[in-house]
C-alpha cells in the first residue's frame, strides 16, 4: 500500500520535522507498551498491558535477509553540480535482519579543489560506512515498510592529496611559495544518524538521513585539511553534520 | 510548492563551502635579553648603551643602532643553519653565534605556513660575554619569551 501521490512529498517533509521533535519519546514507547502490534497472522490487535491478550501461537521463526534495499543519495549529486569546491557520489545498501533492525553498508567517492589564496591543491576520497538502523514503530499493514529509525555508523576514508602549493609566510625576509609532496592518509569515524523511509510507489523509496560525525584519529588531518573528504564531508570540522536524501529500491520477499 | 522550496534551500546549505581567510601570522623572532651578575649574585637585566646590534652574515641584512636596551628581537633566516650577530658598545665587539634547526609549521589552510626553529646551540667572542645561556630552544610565535641570555661581565 502506498500513500496518495498529492500528499506523499507533503509527508516526507513532515516527517523530518516531527522525527527531530519526537523521536525520543517515540522510541522509548516502542519498546515498551507499543499501540499497535502484529500478531502472528498480521492482523492488528490492541495491546493493552493491563489485560494483555492471550494469543495462542505458534512463534515462527523470522527469516533475515529477506527483503533488500539499494539507493543513490540525490542531495549529493544536486550539492556537486552547485559547487566547485568537491564533487561527491554516495550509494547504500541494507539488509532487513529484523523488521525493526537493518544492516547497511554504504559507499562512494569524493573528488575536492582547496584552491585558496596560501594554499592550493586537489584530492581524491572513497569511503566506506557499515552499521544498522533501529527502527521505532511496528508495521501497521502486512509489508509496511515506512518508517524511522536511528543508527549508528562505523566509517572509513581513504584519501589522497596531489602535490600542494602553499605560502611560506614570512614578514622579515619575505614570503615565498613553496610545494608540498603528496600525501595519503586513512581516516576513522563514527557517525550517529537518524532518518526516515517512505515507499513512495511500489518498492520505490524515499528517505533522508541526517547525521552527526566525529573522526577516531582526527590528528592525521592537523595540515592541508580537504575542503570535501568523502563519506565524512568538511573534514576540517569535527564533529560534523550533514544529511542525505536518498531515492531507493527494494528488492525481496517482504 | 513550500515543500518543494523547503528541500531546495536544505540543500542550497548543505552545498555551502565557506572561504578560509588567513589572520596574519604572529611574526616569528628570536629575543635576545641582556643581563648581568649584581653584588649579590643574582641575575639581573642590564641595560646596553649606544649599541650596534648587526649581522655579518652576507645573506641576512640586519642593523640596529640603539640608545639603551636591555633585549633584542634577531630574526632567524629559514634556509640557512647557522647566524652571526655583533653586539659593539664603546670600543667592545662580541659575536654571538647562533647554530639552529629550521622547522616547517602549518598555520592553516588560509594562510598557509610558517617557519619556527630550535636552537641547538651558541657560541660567543668573550671579549665583554661571561656566557649565553639557551633560556628557550623552541622559537615560535609565542610572545614575550627570551630565548637567549646574554651575561655580561
Amino acid at each position: 500500500m502506498t500513500h496518495p501521490k498529492h500528499i506523499t512529498l507533503k509527508l516526507f517533509i513532515s516527517s523530518i520535522f516531527c522525527t527531530f521533535f519526537f523521536s525520543a519519546s517515540l522510541f522509548a514507547q516502542s519498546n515498551s507498551d507499543s499501540i499497535l502490534v502484529r500478531s502472528a497472522d498480521s492482523i492488528l490487535v490492541k495491546n493493552d498491558t493491563t489485560t494483555a491478550l492471550k494469543i495462542d501461537s505458534v512463534k515462527v521463526k523470522e527469516k533475515h535477509f529477506q527483503y533488500f534495499r539499494v539507493g543513490v543519495d540525490v542531495s549529493k549529486i544536486i550539492r556537486s553540480s552547485l559547487t566547485n569546491k568537491y564533487s561527491t557520489f554516495e550509494f547504500l545498501a541494507e539488509g532487513i535482519w529484523k523488521s525493526n533492525l537493518h544492516y547497511v553498508a554504504e559507499g562512494g567517492f569524493a573528488t575536492a579543489n582547496t584552491f585558496g589564496d596560501n594554499v592550493s591543491f586537489t584530492s581524491t576520497s572513497y569511503f566506506t560506512r557499515i552499521g544498522f538502523d533501529k527502527y521505532f514503530f511496528g508495521s501497521l499493514y502486512k509489508g509496511d515498510l515506512d518508517n524511522a529509525f536511528i543508527g549508528a555508523r562505523f566509517g572509513w576514508a581513504h584519501h589522497d592529496r596531489a602535490e600542494a602549493t602553499a605560502t611560506l609566510w614570512d614578514p622579515f625576509y619575505g614570503n615565498t611559495i613553496i610545494t608540498m609532496p603528496p600525501a595519503s592518509q586513512n581516516l576513522y569515524w563514527i557517525s550517529l544518524t537518524g532518518g526516515f523511509r517512505m515507499e513512495v510507489i511500489k518498492n520505490v523509496f524515499l528517505g533522508w538521513n541526517i547525521r552527526g560525525k566525529f573522526f577516531l584519529n582526527p590528528r592525521t588531518f592537523q595540515e592541508l585539511t580537504p575542503e570535501y573528504l568523502a563519506g565524512y564531508g568538511a573534514a576540517k570540522k569535527q564533529p560534523v553534520f550533514d544529511y542525505n536524501l536518498y531515492l531507493l529500491y527494494g528488492f525481496g520477499k517482504r | 510548492m513550500r515543500a518543494l522550496l523547503f528541500l531546495s534551500i536544505i540543500i542550497l546549505i548543505g552545498a555551502c563551502a565557506k572561504k578560509e581567510f588567513c589572520i596574519t601570522p604572529s611574526p616569528v623572532y628570536t629575543t635576545l635579553a641582556f643581563k648581568t651578575y649584581n653584588t649579590k649574585n643574582v641575575l639581573v637585566d642590564t641595560p646596553l648603551q649606544n649599541v650596534d646590534i648587526y649581522s655579518i652574515d652576507p645573506e641576512v641584512i640586519f642593523y640596529e643602532n640603539l640608545e639603551s636596551t636591555i633585549s633584542e628581537r634577531v630574526y632567524l633566516k629559514r634556509d640557512i643553519t647557522k647566524q652571526e650577530f655583533v653586539i659593539f658598545q664603546g670600543n667592545r665587539r662580541d659575536t654571538i653565534s647562533v647554530f639552529y634547526k629550521p622547522e616547517l609549521n602549518f598555520v592553516s589552510n588560509g594562510c598557509g605556513y610558517q617557519t619556527f626553529f630550535t636552537i641547538e646551540n651558541v657560541t660567543f667572542g668573550s671579549q665583554s660575554i661571561d656566557s649565553v645561556k639557551i633560556n628557550n630552544a623552541l622559537v615560535n610565535d609565542a610572545p614575550k619569551t627570551y630565548h637567549l641570555e646574554v651575561i655580561y661581565k
